[in-house]
């Protein structure tokens, strides 16, 4: 277990760099790259020349491979063309909403997927799991963006109970110590920030956590079945164990496995699902960012953004791998 | 997502229930056939958006870029001419989402097409070669992978600049590691059988040993993923039209015909559901017969 952790975290600094180098390699080497579009939009040329000399174009593409890689290093991310701002503070602001976003997501996924699969599986062959299947196929079949703006429309527009975009009031008296707003809640006493920030946080996490979730229902109701049937828990039955304690302790424990599995590999989807939601309900998170970064050719911006959600998705499968190692015995003496 | 669901469901893959397995061995009968009609549905209902995309001309009543002659902006559904009202330029939409159609069944089909391909020669050259070749390609598939699929997707195209063809470009792109891994897993397992070793050592080369013999017996397996793969490229391509970065306007789109609606979602909300609710039934509908197409193989394989 020791040896993996430690070979698969050795592995992590050479992922990394290899992801760095297809972010850089995408937005400088293909033709009409991102730099190109950016330089024609220039009329003077006195300008474009001092662009691509900040931007170290003038350079050979080695070059500018090791300086760009020495700043990232050195958490130096160059500054956004668009905003005027360093993409390093732009990524500070950014990250916070986003990880807000994916864990609020993560919790709706895992409660939704969790409790729509075991009640399948229970149900199994009865119209109750035909139409819990039929709807996770439907979950991962609809647009993340579209499924926004349904909840929007019933709990925005009809019944009025939800804000439909942002991520605080407009207008509301908030200084960012980390910009995590449960951690500057707790810092400086600001309890009342709680409320409003979990009732903007709500539509966006509904959206992606039940699109993703269907995955999840489909994974843990199969798991469930496949377990039950297995001879140890015929043999645990036999010797006396009630129904919900051979539920627990045999068929859920093993079954487990299969489901965080799952709960690692859909984190992805959930990421791509955040992009497309943040714009949705226009919240400042990283998603946001990439996107605006991408259409208004803001290629600084797009690298630190790409980076950081690659990042963010490489160490929760890293986290997902080793929990998975821990949780069963056998790969843990392998 | 479609990244896992093929392994996954292998994997946890239960048995049969038993009256299923007493069904499947009566064939004929009243379920049976129920059944044989069921899962033909979603095949059919894909070939209905395929048609629609196809016969989109002759099926519009107006023309889908330019403003509709006297008609008003934003007219509620039920207008006369117009049965689901005009869009924030007066064009009709009726028109404009049956021409919606076409974008996304070509651009979701022609990707997957693509990523099949590419994917698939990488991938039977990496499992019929072996060696540091196999082992590079698989290694680069490692790192694509190590990206969310839609952040692919908006990387390439943030490189090849907006459109249909380069959001074309981009899903296949991000889709090609899903073919390759598949591809060489299965190709590895060939490339040990009798018959590979018997077309080396009548002095087969490398690549007619690759794509003579090995090719056809891997091209099921990819053909069926591939159908599942339809239904999160079409995701995958709508999201991408929706966030700007795909068709771009006055072209119809299903995905923009959303993101334009959003501004009126207040107003007008149907302008943005009906798209919406389009994009779904296609992705479900390829969902559906990529499922129906793997339960399909798996009898079949079961049988031998």
């Amino acid at each position: 277990m020791l040896a993996f952790a430690l070979r698969r975290l050795l592995a992590l600094p050479l992922l990394l760099l290899a992801v760095f180098t297809l972010v850089f390699l995408a937005l400088r080497v293909l033709p009409g790259s991102a730099v190109d579009t950016l330089s024609s939009q220039l009329t003077s040329a006195h300008l474009r020349e001092q662009l691509v000399r900040e931007l170290g174009l003038d350079r050979s593409l080695p070059e500018q491979y090791a300086i760009t890689l020495g700043q990232i290093l050195q958490g130096d991310f160059g500054r956004s063309f668009l905003t005027g701002r360093e993409v390093g503070r732009m990524l500070a602001t950014a990250l916070p909403p986003t990880i807000e976003l994916a864990v609020a997501s993560l919790l709706v996924m895992v409660a939704f997927g969790l409790l729509t699969g075991l009640v399948a599986a229970a149900a199994e062959g009865s119209a109750l799991d035909w139409g819990l299947r039929g709807l996770a196929m439907v979950l991962f079949s609809v647009p993340w963006f579209w499924f926004g703006l349904l909840l929007v429309i019933v709990f925005s527009l009809w019944l009025g109970w939800l804000p439909p975009n942002g991520r605080l009031p407009a207008g509301i008296d908030y200084a960012p110590v980390t910009n995590f707003v449960l951690l500057d809640a707790a810092l400086t006493g600001r309890w009342d920030l709680v409320g409003p920030w979990l009732r903007h946080l709500t539509l966006p996490a509904l959206t992606v956590g039940l699109t993703t979730a269907g995955m999840l229902t489909r994974i843990a109701r199969d798991a469930t079945i496949a377990t039950a049937r297995l001879d140890f828990v015929r043999t645990a039955r036999m010797k006396g164990a009630g129904g919900l304690r051979v539920f627990l302790r045999h068929v859920l424990r093993n079954a487990s496995l299969g489901i965080l599995t799952i709960v690692g590999v859909q984190f992805g989807a959930m990421l791509g699902g955040s992009v497309v939601a943040e714009v949705t309900f226009g919240y400042p998170g990283i998603g946001k960012m990439l996107v605006d970064a991408v259409t208004g050719r803001d290629y600084a911006a797009a690298q630190g953004a790409a980076l950081a959600i690659a990042t963010l998705y490489i160490l929760v499968n890293l986290a997902t791998d080793l929990a998975y190692r821990a949780a069963d015995p056998r790969l843990r003496r392998a | 997502m479609s990244e896992a669901p093929a392994g996954a469901g292998e994997r946890a893959g239960p048995e049969p229930a038993p009256p299923r397995a007493l069904a499947r061995t009566l064939p004929g009968g009243v379920g049976g056939a129920v059944r044989g009609g069921l899962s033909l549905l979603p095949a059919l209902a894909v070939l209905g958006f395929v048609g629609l995309a196809l016969a989109a001309p002759l099926l519009a009543p107006h023309d889908p870029v330019l403003p509709a002659p006297g008609a008003g902006m934003l007219l509620p559904p039920g207008s006369e001419g117009f049965p689901l009202g005009t869009d924030s330029f007066g064009r009709d939409q009726l028109s404009r989402l049956i021409f919606g159609a076409r974008p996304l069944v070509l651009t979701a089909v022609l990707s997957v097409a693509l990523a099949v391909l590419a994917g698939g020669l990488l991938g039977l050259a990496a499992g019929v070669e072996g060696g540091p070749v196999g082992a590079v390609i698989m290694r680069t598939m490692d790192v694509l992978l190590s990206f969310p699929l839609i952040l692919a997707a908006i990387l390439v195209v943030a490189a090849l600049g907006p459109g249909t063809l380069n959001m074309t470009l981009a899903i296949a792109a991000s889709q090609v590691p899903v073919f390759a891994r598949l591809a060489q897993s299965l190709a590895a397992g060939e490339a040990a059988r009798d018959y590979v070793l018997a077309a080396r050592a009548l002095g087969f080369g490398r690549w007619r040993v690759m794509l003579s013999e090995v090719a056809p017996n891997v091209a099921p397996a990819l053909l069926v993923q591939a159908t599942s793969a339809v239904s999160t490229a079409a995701l995958t391509s709508a999201a991408l039209s929706y966030l700007g970065l795909g068709v771009q306007p006055p072209t119809p789109d299903w995905g923009y015909m959303v993101k334009e609606a959003q501004e009126f979602i207040f107003f007008a909300p149907e302008q943005a559901i009906i798209p919406g609710a389009l994009i779904a039934l296609f992705s479900l509908a390829c969902a559906f017969a990529g499922d129906a197409a793997t339960a399909r193989m798996r009898r079949r394989e079961e049988m031998r």
